[in-house]
């Protein structure tokens, strides 16, 4: 990410609704920097999300993981680790899951901001306590959802 | 049938200046066409048509008059390996005024026939057909990058070598693979070859003195490498089938001031779209935001599109390759054209020319074209039924794109 890129989107997220202290940029000058960003849902309940900025963000669609809980796991107890179209996962990777938040067709560089990335996960958190007080899937949720 | 020998004028004169007095070199026949391409030194693309010997020898007045029994001569002092295939037999004489005179043999065994004798010109000739037409000398010196050689990157490539674009740097990282063969311009005969050499072949085909150099690596991988072409060139020209490598050029398209034309099919190339990055104008970020912009690209590899993401990772085999479908080659060809066309109006800009007045017309930054009513375009008009001229099939149509105020990629 240039550097320019880096302050627009710092930008964003300080005039957004998500507390400084809730996200973090980390290892930024490395090979593998990430967004580290902390997330309550409406039951209270904190997830700690990481979103990898280390394939050509913004050109490429980045990876985005759940690494508190680790693992997340389904109603049942089953993983999540593997792809899912109904959960809205992807492959996850070191026990952690991975969110399907932007597809191909949707990503515009010039237009999404982490910010949206961060709502997006935030939805899919709400779905994913929903999933666990029914059992429905997380596609039954999204379906109807105005997002 | 009087046979044809084709002699590289480059490479006669290179032998007479050496001063040696003869020398092989090496033939290829067309079989039973009785059309022989005569090389003194191995040629940059690999020769077509069937191997023989071949034998340059310097004469002088005398020699060249009875340049036949010079011929018989040679062939009785051959090796008698030699002699097991016809040979082809050059003698060759430089005039006072510096011309070079040459009569060609096909010899085998008893039989010697004398071929008519053709010259492939020095580079300063080659073009002087286009001339007129395209300040050639002007275009000479342009440097256009190639990104992708597939369907599309390569027939414009070989258009470009063809209106005599003199310097290339193409970019790919793929092969020639059984799949591509139906609508690419290399064959089956070379399955297996890096799309960057076998491209530079076909441009060397065209034009033996194009400087083309090859860089088989994933642009988004190596964007430094990227930056340093899309610097050193006139126009870059974008033919991949994927998003993240065309907003990287284009973020250093604006990021230099260049210009670059951007091109694609759209799903089973029912149509496809092009659009010219210039400074100051709307970027591909801009595009692609704009509701006017179609996001779903032809799907022509699966493996690929997996690797992407363009094909999610839970979608099963089966599904996946139902989402494979290619169009036509004759469907990508419009595309192609408009491509070269605008790309030479980009290259000849400011210098006076047969093609100047398209520079008037093809203001556009944006264009689209439709091949069939289907998917996206099937709500567009019939074309033998269209009395209120709406948008129909099979005729480009320019859009003034405006640029996106809040695009983050071009805004000052």
């Amino acid at each position: 990410m240039t550097n320019e890129r880096y302050q627009i989107e710092l930008g964003v997220l300080q005039n957004s609704t998500i507390k400084p202290k809730q996200y973090r940029f980390m290892d930024m000058n490395t090979s593998h920097p990430y967004l580290a960003v902390a997330i309550q849902t409406n039951s209270l309940r904190c997830y700690v999300v990481k979103i990898d900025l280390s394939d050509n963000y913004p050109y490429n669609i980045p990876k985005v993981f759940i690494t508190s809980p680790k693992p997340l796991l389904t109603r049942s107890g089953g993983s999540m680790l593997s792809p899912s179209h109904s959960m809205h996962t992807l492959a996850g990777e070191n026990g952690c899951v991975r969110v399907c938040h932007y597809g191909h067709a949707d990503w515009a560089p010039n237009r999404i901001t982490l910010y949206q990335i961060i709502i997006k996960v935030r939805i899919w958190l709400e779905m994913y306590e929903c999933h666990l007080k029914t059992g429905r899937t997380l596609d039954e949720f999204l379906k109807g959802a105005a997002y | 049938m009087e046979p044809i020998v084709y002699l590289y004028q480059n490479h006669l004169q290179e032998f007479w200046n050496s001063g040696q007095a003869q020398c092989f070199g090496a033939a290829f026949e067309w079989k039973g066409e009785q059309v022989y391409h005569v090389y003194l030194k191995y040629p940059q693309v690999a020769p077509t048509g069937y191997s023989m010997p071949c034998l340059f020898r310097v004469v002088d007045q005398a020699g060249y008059e009875r340049a036949d029994d010079e011929a018989a001569a040679v062939y009785r002092d051959l090796p008698s390996e030699a002699r097991r295939v016809p040979v082809v037999i050059v003698c060759i004489r430089v005039e006072a005024d510096n011309r070079v005179k040459s009569r060609a043999f096909i010899v085998d065994g008893e039989q010697q026939v004398e071929a008519a004798v053709k010259y492939v010109p020095r580079r300063s000739e080659l073009y002087t057909r286009s001339k007129g037409l395209l300040e050639v000398g002007a275009l000479e010196e342009k440097k256009v990058l190639i990104v992708g050689l597939g369907s599309g990157g390569a027939p414009i490539a070989v258009e470009l070598a063809k209106a005599g674009v003199g310097h290339f740097i193409l970019i790919d990282f793929d092969r020639i693979e059984l799949h591509n063969i139906s609508r690419h311009i290399c064959g089956v005969n070379e399955l297996g070859r890096l799309k960057v050499n076998a491209v530079k072949d076909a441009i060397l085909l065209k034009n033996p003195y194009a400087q083309v150099e090859t860089l088989a690596i994933d642009i988004n991988r190596h964007l430094d490498e990227l930056e340093r072409c899309i610097a050193e060139s006139d126009l870059t020209i974008v033919a991949t089938d994927e998003y993240a490598s065309r907003y990287n050029i284009n973020a250093r398209l604006v990021k230099l001031g260049k210009v670059g034309l951007f091109g694609r099919a759209v799903t089973r190339a029912e149509g496809g779209d092009i659009l010219r990055v210039r400074p100051g104008g709307p970027c591909y970020a801009c595009l692609t935001g704009n509701p006017i912009y179609h996001q779903n690209d032809e799907i022509t590899d699966v493996r690929r599109a997996r690797e992407l993401g363009i094909i999610p990772a839970y979608v099963s085999d089966e599904d996946a390759n139902a989402m494979v479908q290619v169009g036509l080659s004759t469907d990508i060809a419009p595309i192609n054209n408009m491509m070269v066309k605008l790309a030479l109006n980009e290259l000849s800009r400011g210098i006076e020319c047969g093609i100047s007045s398209l520079l008037e017309e093809l203001t556009y930054d944006y264009y689209i074209w439709a091949n069939r009513r289907d998917y996206q375009f099937a709500n567009w008009a019939p074309f033998n039924n269209n009395p209120k001229r709406h948008l129909t099939i099979l005729r480009w149509y320019g859009v003034k794109l405006k640029k996106d105020a809040e695009c983050m990629e071009c805004r000052q």
